[in-house]
């Protein structure tokens, strides 16, 4: 893991900050969230280690102050499901910058869709935990997947709006943001060797 | 030939897709087994009967297989499936229905029910008010606008 500046340290937090005081405000609609976006989008910034601790992170302390309430034995499920948001915004950084901003947008929306997708499966896996005793575990996992459908219908529908949307601006903002300079394609990272 | 990654991400929105779309059958698949179990429960106390809405402007919306409960008067059913407003008549010990689904009774037209006579094989004009007549399971029956 690559030593930070005092920019990035200080950018780092205040997208912590921001990601769990968004993430524990309390909302109309469930599984509307932007943690995902700040997830991905810290792994694309500081790398996939950062990335997905800060995922981890901000479902931690969401799993014991959401206004949802206490997430139980789903907590460690959560973060592992928002690590993997971070850690491929990791991976995705070295592909990225290959591209237009409209392919960015269109790649970004159907990863945002994948993750969250793959998030809410992880999690069904953590709702279906405690019934597993009670009744055949490949049966709990299919009624966690099946009742929790419609949430991730509104769950995967709006972070993919949040990712193709929001993605783009996002970065283009952090640019002009002291820490936020990063080298973002491989053609900004070549004109930089040179 | 298609770029390996614009396949990738296709790949990727498909697989969403179908997962998605798998899910949700399988949330309608138990919301269906629920009522199926529920109807099934309450089979002993219920009945279903088939009404008709005829609009008198050649439009018949028919509601079959409508679930009522047991003794469920021609009132109670009809305001099961469509918005009704009626007016009590003490004089008659009855209720008339003045409005179903925003079309009023007025001076030239008004709302008249009528069941099927099984046995007649024709349709027969309701003889009590709405909220007198007791259904009997499968019985037809028609709200008309004359």
């Amino acid at each position: 893991m690559r030593s930070l500046t005092t920019g990035q340290i200080a950018l780092l937090s205040a997208l912590i900050a921001a990601a769990v005081g968004i993430q524990l405000a309390p909302r109309p609609i469930p599984n509307v969230e932007t943690t995902s976006l700040f997830a991905f989008l810290v792994g694309i910034l500081f790398g996939s280690i950062i990335g997905g601790s800060f995922g981890g992170l901000v479902m931690l302390v969401n799993g014991f102050l959401s206004p949802w309430g206490f997430g139980g034995l789903n907590i460690p499920f959560q973060m592992a499901g928002m690590a993997i948001v971070g850690i491929t915004g990791g991976i995705y950084k070295r592909y990225f910058g290959e591209v237009s901003p409209a392919r960015v947008s269109v790649e970004v929306t159907i990863l945002g869709a994948s993750l969250t997708l793959l998030y809410d499966l992880i999690t069904n896996v953590g709702v279906a935990v405690p019934f597993m005793p009670k009744s055949s575990w490949h049966i709990a996992l299919a009624a966690s997947f099946s009742l929790g459908a419609p949430f991730s219908l509104v769950h995967v529908a709006s972070n993919s709006f949040l990712f193709g949307s929001g993605f783009i601006p996002l970065v283009k903002a952090l640019k002009r943001v002291p820490g936020g300079e990063v080298l973002w394609s491989k053609r900004e990272l070549l004109s930089s060797q040179c | 030939m298609v770029e390996k990654r614009t396949l990738v991400f296709t790949m990727l929105a498909l697989l969403v897709w179908a997962v998605l779309a798998t899910g949700l059958l399988g949330y309608y698949y138990i919301r269906f087994q629920e009522h199926v179990d529920l109807s099934r429960e309450y089979e002993a106390v219920t009945m279903r009967v088939n009404i008709a809405i005829d609009y008198g402007n050649g439009t018949s919306v028919w509601y079959n297989n409508t679930l009522v409960p047991l003794g469920a008067t021609l009132l109670n059913a009809t305001e099961t499936v469509v918005e009704v407003q009626y007016t009590y008549w003490p004089q008659h010990q009855a209720v008339f229905i003045d409005v179903i689904n925003g079309i009023p009774t007025t001076e030239t037209h008004f709302w008249w029910w009528k069941y099927w006579d099984v046995e007649a094989q024709a349709w027969k004009d309701g003889e009590v008010g709405a909220d007198i007549c007791r259904l009997r399971p499968q019985e037809t029956v028609m709200w008309q606008y004359v």
